[in-house]
């Protein structure tokens, strides 16, 4: 687990570049649907061939990054996932903006616990884009 | 709507938000409740808001359900929404929980095994006092169903609320029976939140969909371990059953402990949430990793 968040910010919020036309993708609205982002992350970083921790680890950062989506955003959230020279990444697509802000590394202790600073953390590479559509988040996890 | 069938998975301690939208289906998940507990030997409670009591019952005979018998001893109640939640002419969610406390003593007094409960929550979406804090007493009656005496179906018409007002609400229950629940694979309540003499056992999943729930139990349970007498056992949150846990809900956990140090202690987390508790928490973080019985 290497706390990533400085190298994270440190990403120029640069547009990503689109995902393979294989990518698996899927639309949520509500909270409510957590559960199914779980068993839809859970799927596809198995069948990537990641090993059970790194997969609740996948599962972990991107319930983490679709709540963001589902209390920030007002239309829910895409996740878009794949695998790319060796890695399984997830993307996160919504409609709100406030990807940029929350990068910021917190002050104190107590806000270490925030959501997607954890999910900095967890995540081999984190890189965000906001744009005038709302906010892609892409999540790196290194297969093997 | 939530399956007819989902009530077959519900568990004494279960406190579940189960959305309907046609009352056909409605009906016949009630009368399998219903059967279920009187089955069972349990004291079986539906608070109607939907059919006149004497009609729902003769529904449920209808279904071949033997109603006759225990509602003259008084096994089964039929009642409205009027005449119990709101018998004092507004909603007063204090009372509305004494109750309960009141009738799980009552039963257990008469020998049922268990106390079942329907109950048509349609009566919140009009005008009536008190009614705002109906979020608020649905994630207090956590701490009194989690005692594992009560089942608890709180039915909710998806017709008269918003998605925003059902996921609010939804938050103060452990689990939801959604649209589409038990229709093509079986269900069953995402988390079961169990309380007892020597702590708190939490099954299942927990995330910002239960949060509320499990955070009103936390706040009870915090409370009992701060009365404790100093030397005696800690109290447990047991959990090697909580297959996920997200981050807010592994702060709540950390929170917990942290607010009763020595008093209240986690214990057997699984791989996932102990990576997760040690960047939150790491003075604390080895413990709650410890199985129950290394304790």
């Amino acid at each position: 687990m290497n706390p990533t968040p400085e190298k994270a910010a440190a990403m120029p919020d640069r547009p990503l570049p689109a995902p393979p036309a294989a990518a698996r993708r899927r639309a949520f609205r509500s909270v409510g649907e957590l559960e199914d982002v779980r068993a839809f992350a859970t799927r596809v970083a198995r069948s990537a061939g990641l090993p059970d921790l790194r997969v609740e680890r996948v599962v972990l950062a991107v319930n983490e990054v679709a709540t963001n989506s589902f209390e920030h955003a007002t239309g829910g959230c895409v996740i878009t996932m794949w695998v790319e020279r060796g890695s399984l990444v997830c993307q996160i697509d919504d409609d709100g903006r406030f990807g940029a802000a929350v990068r910021v590394p917190p002050p104190d202790l107590e806000s270490r616990g925030h959501g997607l600073m954890l999910v900095d953390e967890i995540t081999d590479v984190v890189r965000r884009h906001v744009h005038a559509g709302g906010t892609s988040t892409r999540l790196h996890f290194t297969i093997g | 709507m939530a399956h007819p069938t989902t009530v077959d998975h519900l568990l004494p301690g279960d406190h579940v938000c189960w959305t309907f939208d046609d009352h056909e289906r409605h009906l016949s998940a009630l009368v399998r409740f219903l059967r279920g507990g009187l089955a069972r030997g349990e004291q079986v409670l539906y608070l109607t808001d939907t059919f006149l009591p004497d009609a729902f019952l003769a529904a449920a005979q209808a279904y071949g359900v033997e109603v006759r018998e225990p509602e003259r001893t008084g096994q089964l109640q039929v009642t409205t929404a009027e005449k119990s939640y709101l018998a004092g002419g507004a909603f007063d969610a204090e009372r509305a929980l004494d109750g309960w406390r009141a009738a799980i003593a009552r039963a257990r007094g008469q020998g049922y095994s268990a106390l079942r409960v329907a109950a048509d929550m349609g009566w919140t979406v009009r005008a009536t006092p008190g009614v705002e804090r109906l979020a608020w007493y649905e994630a207090q009656a956590n701490r009194i169903f989690a005692g594992g005496y009560v089942m608890a179906l709180c039915c909710y018409d998806r017709r008269l609320f918003t998605s925003a007002e059902l996921d609010h609400i939804s938050a103060a229950h452990p689990a939801t029976a959604r649209a589409g629940a038990g229709a093509h694979e079986e269900w069953a309540p995402m988390l079961r939140v169990r309380r007892d003499c020597e702590g708190l056992r939490l099954a299942g999943a927990a995330d910002r969909s239960n949060s509320e729930a499990l955070a009103s139990v936390l706040h009870d349970l915090v409370a009992d371990a701060r009365f404790l007498p100093d030397g005696a056992a800690p109290l447990v949150v047991d959990l090697a059953e909580l297959t996920f846990a997200d981050t807010g809900i592994a702060r709540l956990l950390a929170s917990a402990a942290a607010a009763a140090p020595g008093r209240l202690v986690l214990r057997g987390a699984r791989p996932a949430l102990a990576e997760l508790l040690a960047v939150i928490d790491p003075a604390r973080a080895h413990a709650a990793c410890a199985t129950r019985s290394q304790a």
